[in-house]
């Protein structure tokens, strides 16, 4: 993280605050509030929804169910009238009520002198039969808008919640790329700091040789040193891919290479960097056992 | 001259902020003046009850008038009526109420301002939201000179004030953002103002060695000084800092000192030390990394000010325009508006050495330039002399309370609406060196827009381009 550069006489607040804010923003990507977030969230639920996009109407049928009024809150249906043949007699007081409806009984012959009530009675009796048909109709459809109303409320919230979700994750996804990308700038750079360093490596007569993994100094002598060059040829052997794998093929590699050069004196530093990147092979992908870290940085055509 | 200095409470073991900076004001005016103190008997700034006896005495070289608060707050009553004024619309009388309900209500006091006025040559009020500064003004508004303290909160959103605001004959303002603020909710522009703030003694000597032995703190450390409460910013610090630390896993220290109305967290790195002198305060300024100000409202910050003369940076919250006004204009502190800035501010501060320093001298430098004592001394004197020179005739008069049905019309805007209207933000002076050179703020959208994020997006483009 690079530091302010500071003169003892001078100090620009102003500027130092733009700096803290730049890496601020550089840190977490973006300056989004949560409320910004949500805001976000609905103008890509909006997009999402919208008619000409993606040809549908979900957002406004959401909105339409936002204010329309629940069916439970409309005034009830009036009790059904119940009518039958007899009904036109029919009255209601008491024992006078027996009388009227004798005496209309008997008049009727006269009344269908004027007009035939007969239809009259039927369709009427009719209507009533649908009245109540329709009033219970409506009463098993309004249970179940009402259920319809709750459901719409959930998914419009699950919705809501999902692309809130999702926004928030994309954010995130972004920072995320970004610290890769740094990452990775970092870990090339450092690739290259590191060949870089190999390529300076100079012979220091009397030095001890050094691990180039570890850089700790290696046995500069004896058996330790040829059973370690051994032990280096069997595992490059192993890793050579296809034609050299003949038996003791290494072992005669390793007696003509190198052998009387480690035995008579301590190899140069850099001549052990030489001997190793003229025999690199990289390995073949899905090779057995794990890849050295070092080996990328001694690839022979990079150096 | 005969000066009197009129306040709410006074006296040696208050240490509220207005109240101090007024003993410290008529401390000094004293040495040059001939400086009597009006004030109440409350000693407590919640109920106004009377502690003090009522009567003269000398305290240094200032003698004290205190005079019997007629009626102690009813904190319901006030709460009530706070909410009448600053969330509906009302009446003036309804904030009249409010005034009297807020106190502290001395009559007695008032009564001798008006008997006794024409024997001093000014009378410097200080705190304009109280009772006495209010009806003194109204009393001896020829002779009144008004130190505001002010604050960016609903009451400077009330109607009563404005004619107080230019009604006297002149303001000696905190900061450049109070007076803009002023300015704007009165029209006072022609009233003779300065920005004066108050200076502090600070000790020949301050030694952290002997604060670190006495409270036993080894390490680096950030202070906080003051009541340590949620109004002043210190869930949102203590919420920060554990943050931060859990972060980071630095071995830093908060180390608090003054009296705790919020619980402090039981954090092994968090310190309260609770009251502590003023020579324990120097001390522990002298060895802290920084000194933090978490506040939202203030009106001066006085310990910032004793930190920059410390040559100690200070850390501020940006929601308060008048620390983050006075950073921008000292070079001399840094300033978080939210946890991620807080976190990279304090990591600049403990880490960067030389841009630390830096900040500390530019402190010391603002401090000296503004806020020493004779430059203080010298703005309340040329004051003096100014108002001296221009015959109290020329002022504009205070203007008389409207008639009764005018008083009584409940048209009155809700004063969170007036103040949400203000102009908002840091005023940035062009040069440090030029205390008197114009003031230009930012053009910062007022607080309700920045705290609106749609309208803020639609805002941030040309407040970004301004800066």
């Amino acid at each position: 993280m690079p530091e302010f550069s500071v003169r003892a006489d001078h100090v620009n607040v102003e500027e130092v605050m733009r700096q803290i804010r730049a890496r601020v923003k550089e840190k977490r990507g973006a300056d989004y509030t949560e409320q910004e977030i949500r805001e976000l969230a609905t103008v890509k639920l909006e997009r999402f929804l919208d008619p000409q996009a993606v040809r549908s109407d979900l957002l406004e049928h959401y909105r339409r169910q936002r204010t329309i009024t629940p069916l439970t809150g409309i005034e009830p249906a009036p009790p059904v009238y119940g009518f039958d043949a007899e009904t036109i007699y029919a009255s209601s007081r008491g024992a006078a009520g027996r009388l009227l409806r004798g005496l209309r009984k008997l008049f009727n012959p006269v009344l269908k002198l004027f007009f035939n009530p007969n239809p009259l009675i039927h369709v009427i009796s009719m209507q009533s039969a649908l009245n109540g048909y329709y009033s219970r109709s409506i009463d098993r459809i309004s249970e179940r808008f009402v259920q319809r109303d709750q459901l719409d409320g959930l998914n419009f919230e699950v919705l809501n919640n999902l692309v809130v979700e999702l926004t928030r994750i994309g954010i995130e996804n972004r920072n995320l790329k970004m610290r890769v990308e740094s990452l990775n700038t970092r870990l090339d750079f450092a690739e290259r700091r590191s060949r870089a360093l190999e390529g300076v490596v100079e012979y220091k007569s009397g030095a001890s040789p050094v691990s180039l993994t570890t850089l700790e100094p290696v046995e500069a002598a004896g058996e330790d040193a040829d059973k370690a060059g051994r032990r280096r040829r069997r595992r490059r052997g192993r890793r050579r891919p296809g034609g050299d794998d003949q038996p003791g093929g290494g072992d005669e590699a390793a007696a003509s290479d190198s052998g009387s050069e480690r035995g008579a004196d301590v190899p140069p530093v850099g001549a052990g960097v030489a001997s190793e990147l003229e025999h690199y092979q990289p390995a073949p992908s899905g090779a057995d056992g794990p890849a050295d870290p070092a080996a990328g940085g001694s690839d022979p055509s990079a150096s | 001259m005969k000066l009197a200095v009129v306040v709410q409470r006074y006296g040696a073991d208050i240490n509220g902020g207005a109240e101090l900076h007024a003993r410290y004001i008529a401390d000094r005016l004293a040495g040059t003046h001939d400086v009597e103190v009006l004030t109440t008997c409350a000693h407590d700034y919640v109920t106004w009850r009377n502690a003090y006896p009522a009567g003269e005495e000398r305290l240094g070289r200032v003698v004290v008038r205190r005079f019997p608060v007629a009626r102690e707050r009813d904190p319901d009553e006030f709460g009530r009526r706070s909410f009448e004024v600053f969330d509906r619309a009302h009446a003036l009388t309804d904030e009249l109420a409010w005034l009297d309900a807020e106190g502290p209500t001395s009559p007695a006091l008032i009564s001798h301002i008006e008997r006794h006025a024409s024997t001093y040559d000014y009378l410097l009020f200080f705190s304009y939201r109280y009772y006495h500064s209010y009806h003194g003004i109204r009393a001896a508004s020829d002779r009144a000179i008004l130190v505001p303290t002010a604050e960016r909160d609903p009451a400077i959103g009330l109607a009563l004030f404005p004619p107080v605001f230019r009604g006297v004959r002149a303001l000696m303002y905190n900061s450049h953002e109070e007076r803009a603020m002023i300015q704007a909710v009165s029209g006072n522009a022609q009233v003779p103002g300065v920005v004066v703030g108050v200076g502090s003694e600070i000790p020949a000597t301050a030694s952290a060695e002997r604060f670190r032995k006495a409270y036993g703190i080894t390490g680096p450390y950030l202070l906080y000084v003051g009541r340590i409460d949620e109004n002043k910013g210190c869930a949102e610090l203590f919420q920060f800092f554990q943050q931060y630390l859990f972060n980071t896993r630095k071995p830093l220290q908060l180390v608090l000192a003054g009296t705790a109305v919020l619980p402090v967290p039981a954090h092994p790195s968090i310190r309260h030390l609770g009251f502590i002198s003023d020579q324990d305060k120097f001390d522990a300024l002298a060895g802290s990394d920084a000194l933090i100000m978490p506040s939202f409202f203030e009106s001066l910050s006085m310990v910032a000010i004793e930190a920059w003369a410390m040559g100690r940076p200070v850390l501020a919250n940006a929601r308060c325009d008048v620390l983050q006004g006075q950073c921008l204009r000292s070079n001399a502190g840094l300033f978080y508006g939210d946890y991620p800035e807080f976190a990279e501010t304090l990591h600049v501060l403990t880490t960067n050495r030389a841009l630390s320093q830096a900040l500390g001298e530019a402190g010391r430098a603002y401090y000296r330039e503004h806020y020493a004592w004779p430059v203080i001394d010298a703005r309340y004197n040329d004051m003096l002399a100014q108002l001296q020179a221009q015959p109290a005739s020329t002022r504009t008069a205070l203007e008389p309370l409207p008639g009764w049905l005018a008083r009584h019309r409940g048209t009155v805007p809700p004063a969170r609406e007036v103040l949400a209207a203000l102009p908002a933000g840091p005023v940035v002076v062009p040069t440090v060196a030029s205390g008197t050179g114009p003031a230009l703020r930012d053009r910062e959208p007022a607080r309700a827009v920045r705290h609106d994020p749609r309208r803020r997006r639609a805002a941030r483009l040309p407040a970004r381009q301004d800066r």
